[in-house]
């Protein structure tokens, strides 16, 4: 019998020596079916050799399969049979298994603990091709006391005072990997059809861009008289980017607006007031404000000051830009991002300080009540229109004309789906398979 | 260069965030992990510049003595404090820390949520007009729902909370499913013209998508 | 000013007051309304409490802050109640830093009530940074997200955490939810690891959630104060959700009251106008 007693430093200054080698990977194109198979009669091989060699008391049939329901490629079921409990080392408890793995070439480190009782383990710790394959065995662990084996913050076994049993060493092995996940084929299809009419449209339509007809958005046809009350009246602009973070496409628009907005209050050199719940968002849109001071020529009227970072907490920030409507008194304030709970709130406290108030967001629980309270309202879409409404580019404008004819194949499928689905009373095979194909 | 690394950077990352979704691999997975490990640092680092934006607006209103500036003393001794009870006595049970939050924070974030009602009272009364059709459409909807989700409805018509129910399933999901739709494409055409560096103006004077009129 | 236009004009601060009393009072005066039939998504919830064997696992989620209390306490309360009284084990973890004490507070009020103890019956893990990396990382092991729990427990070594793993053990998990954490749970724990979701959210949230309920993505949802009333009513125990009903039907009918007297006063107007 072969009886280690080491820490958790010893486990991993260890290498293991390959006894038998079997290969679990097998080429990308491999089915899940034939690849398993395939894994399998390589680990029979592995087991063979191993139940050959094993030392006494040690764990013995130690196999290593991929898990085929991990297409990452990082997990490999390792299995054994467990040794007689008569083999137990004297004055020890029984206490589970360990999992130990080693790139080829490298040191030995801990990888899964198991209770006593398992016969398998899920062990997460391995990398897929092009990494090393691994050389694997499986211990059995005895404490000097009764307890389950845990390994504590630092990775090592405790209670301390372990002592393993190691079986043969099994491998290389190695986990396979999915290069492509043909469950989203129908999304890959989508995305990619998108992408080609928005970028064809783009192509076609550019030099056509300036007749192109835009419909009237008076959202942001307002933005200009609104620039001109703040000026007229020497009152600030109030602008809030929405409170979603700079991760989300509504931010991103809004700042995109944010700019063109800058550009011509920086022109009359109307004060802009930008408080932000993100400090992320606060370092860009004061970026994107300055920018627009210089390219306006007019860098001497920008005020850092007036972009500021509030607090990341919701209410505690509706509270302070509240406090700012109130005692600044803007004369025009601008919503635009993705809002929450909070855009009744500001808008109507923007109505109480007499702000003209423009609005744009895809919250849509929040379109009610920013039309309620706000004068204008861009809806939805109009968001992330705004920025080539504003500056009318071609490049923009054509995009526009893009996501019109999207949104016109999206009404298509949505009328063959509905022609389907209700067809598929008659004809419910044919009809599960277009269905199915549209499932993620 | 100012404008042309940020457009490569953007490009190479905007590419793999789609590619990844399609790729199930480990080189996929591991990659998206680690991009948002760093979104998380870099987060992190910016709650600096943020807290030093906080301390610059504020002690820069105290010192000038701006109007209202014993506010800023409030939020920046507010500020300290938090810190210190935090960072030296630590956030478990019964600490200064959970005191502050249970019988300061709890009550003002509620507050504040609880405008709302009045906010809403106040906003009904003010724009709720049957003004066209679709306006008295609109307010007789929302009539019923309100009634609806209150047990006072059922009382004045037994089938109220189905009405209302079915207001909320139908026809409200059917017009959200639009604007989504819209929304999606909106911001998927959004994402591509930055990506592909179409939609330039966020990166200020070096990219600046000019100005119509 | 006729009384028409002076009604027009009318400060919004009435407006308030009428909002205010009609919420205080009710509460002050213990008010309490017979609720009628329970909607079909709290019912699916209830049943879906009911259907876990004893001494199952249910993961809760504390997603909200201290604003959403009001309206996501009682259902909290009720769910937890339900889940004690049914003998199930109660896994909490928070996406919101705020959820943690939130979590503490209904777990030791209702708990203590119940004769629950923690660390045998339920246990707070606390908040957890990362959003959907927490997510994900609770489907593999939620002691390797969690090694230790709110208190500083270790995690693996605490009785309600016996056999508990990842999402494989749990029956259910339930997302309390004041934003956007329902789609993280539906989009990763549920897409990808086949747990079943329910969701006790706020009412304005109710319509961005129903479509997950009719493509079965979700179990069960419990929409608002109204949702919370309707629980505690199917678990026999009012709460100050059944009691919040009288306050939000009066404040309704006041909202309704004011919008009725608007259009009076507006059609009074117009008519006024043109003649």
């Amino acid at each position: 019998m072969i009886v280690c007693g080491m820490d958790r430093s010893t486990v991993a200054g260890g290498a293991l020596a390959p006894r038998t080698h079997h290969y679990a990977r097998a080429e990308g194109s491999l089915r899940h079916g034939q690849r398993f198979r395939l894994c399998t009669a390589l680990a029979a091989l592995a087991i063979c050799a191993s139940a050959w060699a094993a030392p006494p008391g040690a764990p013995t049939q130690v196999k290593a399969v991929d898990n085929p329901e991990d297409d990452r490629g990082t997990q490999m079921i390792v299995s054994w049979e467990a040794p007689t409990k008569r083999q137990r080392p004297w004055g020890t408890y029984w206490a589970g298994y360990q999992v130990f793995y080693a790139p080829v070439g490298r040191e030995r480190r801990p990888g899964p603990l198991a209770p006593p009782e398992s016969t398998e383990v899920v062990a997460a710790c391995f990398k897929p091709w092009p990494w090393r394959p691994y050389n694997t065995q499986v211990a059995v662990v005895y404490l000097p006391t009764p307890a389950l084996a845990v390994t504590d913050a630092s990775g090592a076994i405790a209670p301390s005072g372990a002592h393993f049993v190691f079986s043969d060493t099994i491998g290389p092995v190695q986990p396979l990997a999915l290069w492509y996940n043909a469950k989203r084929t129908n999304v890959l299809v989508m995305m990619l059809l998108y992408s080609a009419i928005v970028l064809i449209t783009i192509h076609y339509a550019t030099r056509r861009a300036e007749d192109m007809y835009i419909r009237p958005i008076a959202g942001l046809e307002a933005v200009n008289d609104a620039i001109g009350r703040a000026t007229e009246m020497g009152k600030p602009i109030l602008y809030i980017s929405g409170l979603s973070g700079i991760s989300d496409v509504a931010t991103i628009a809004a700042m995109l607006i944010l700019g063109h907005l800058a550009r011509r209050t920086a022109r009359y050199e109307t004060q802009i007031i930008v408080p932000c719940q993100d400090p992320l968002v606060m370092a860009a849109e004061r970026e994107i404000v300055r920018d627009a001071y210089l390219e306006a020529g007019k860098p001497q009227a920008f005020r850092p000051e007036d972009i500021y970072y509030v607090t990341d907490s919701q209410f505690g920030y509706v509270a302070a830009v509240d406090g700012v409507m109130m005692r600044e008194r803007p004369a025009a304030c601008f919503y635009m991002g993705y809002f929450y709970a909070e855009a009744l709130i500001l808008a109507e406290t923007g109505n109480a300080a007499g702000a003209i108030q423009i609005a744009g967001t895809d919250a849509d629980t929040q379109l009610p009540f920013f039309i309620t309270a706000c004068d204008y309202t861009l809806m939805g879409e109009e968001l992330y229109a705004a920025s080539a409404y504003l500056s009318r580019q071609p490049l923009l404008v054509a995009q526009l004309r893009g996501q019109d004819l999207g949104k016109i194949l999206i009404a298509a499928v949505l009328l063959v789906g509905t022609a389907i689905t209700t067809l598929a009373t008659f004809w419910p095979e044919v009809a599960q398979r277009f269905l199915d194909w549209f499932n993620v | 260069m100012k404008l042309q690394v940020p457009l490569v950077i953007t490009f190479l990352v905007g590419v793999f965030m789609a590619v990844q979704f399609f790729v199930p691999h480990e080189v996929g997975q591991g990659g998206y992990e680690m991009l948002l490990k760093w979104a998380r640092l870099v987060g992190a680092f910016a709650l600096v510049l943020g807290i030093g934006s906080l301390w610059r607006t504020h002690g820069d209103k105290i010192r000038r003595r701006r109007p209202d500036w014993p506010y800023s003393v409030v939020a920046l001794v507010s500020f300290v404090v938090m810190v210190v009870l935090g960072i030296v006595y630590g956030h478990g049970e019964h600490t200064g820390f959970d005191w502050v939050f249970r019988h300061i924070q709890v009550p003002l974030d509620a507050t504040m949520f609880a405008l709302l009602a009045f906010f809403v009272a106040s906003a009904a009364f003010r724009t709720f007009r049957a003004r066209s059709v679709e306006a008295t459409l609109l307010l007789v909807t929302a009539l019923v729902v309100m009634l609806g989700r209150v047990p006072i409805g059922e009382l004045l018509y037994h089938r109220m909370p189905q009405v209302s129910e079915w207001i909320m399933t139908v026809p409200t999901v059917a017009g959200k499913r639009g604007i989504l739709l819209g929304v999606a494409l909106g911001a998927a055409a959004t994402a591509l013209r930055i990506i592909l560096g179409i939609e330039r103006s966020h990166l200020g004077g070096a990219g600046g998508s000019g100005e119509g009129e | 000013m006729n009384f028409w236009e002076r009604i027009l004009a009318l400060d919004r601060r009435w407006v308030y007051v009428g909002i205010a009393l009609a919420v205080i009072l009710p509460i002050t005066l213990g008010l309490e309304m017979t609720l009628g039939t329970t909607s079909p998504p709290t019912q699916d919830f209830y049943d879906a409490v009911e259907a876990l064997k004893p001494g199952a696992p249910v993961l809760i989620a504390f997603d909200y802050g201290p604003s959403s209390m009001p309206e996501l306490d009682p259902q909290a309360k009720a769910i937890v109640r339900h889940c004690l009284s049914r003998k199930l084990r109660i896994i909490c973890v928070a996406l919101w830093p705020t959820g943690t004490a939130l979590a503490r507070d209904v777990l030791s009020s209702v708990g203590e009530d119940m004769g629950a103890v923690d660390g045998e019956d339920y246990v707070n893990l606390g908040f957890k940074a990362g959003s959907v990396a927490v997510i994900l990382g609770l489907g593999e092991d939620i002691s390797d997200v969690y090694p230790q729990d709110a208190e500083g427990r270790k995690t693996s070594g605490l009785a309600v955490m016996k056999g508990v793993k990842s999402y494989a053990d749990v029956p259910l998990m339930v997302d309390l939810a004041a934003g956007n954490s329902p789609f993280g749970w539906i989009s990763y724990a549920h897409e990808r690891y086949h747990q079943k979701v329910a969701a006790g959210i706020t009412a304005v949230m109710a319509t961005d959630l129903y479509p997950y309920l009719q493509t079965g993505q979700l179990v069960g949802l419990v929409n608002g104060l109204k949702g919370a009333a309707e629980y505690e009513d199917l678990i026999h125990h009012h709460g100050m959700g059944v009691r919040g009903m009288s306050a939000q039907s009066i404040a309704h009918l006041w909202i309704i009251f004011l919008v009725i007297v608007g259009n009076i006063a507006y059609f009074a107007m117009r008519r006024a106008s043109r003649e």
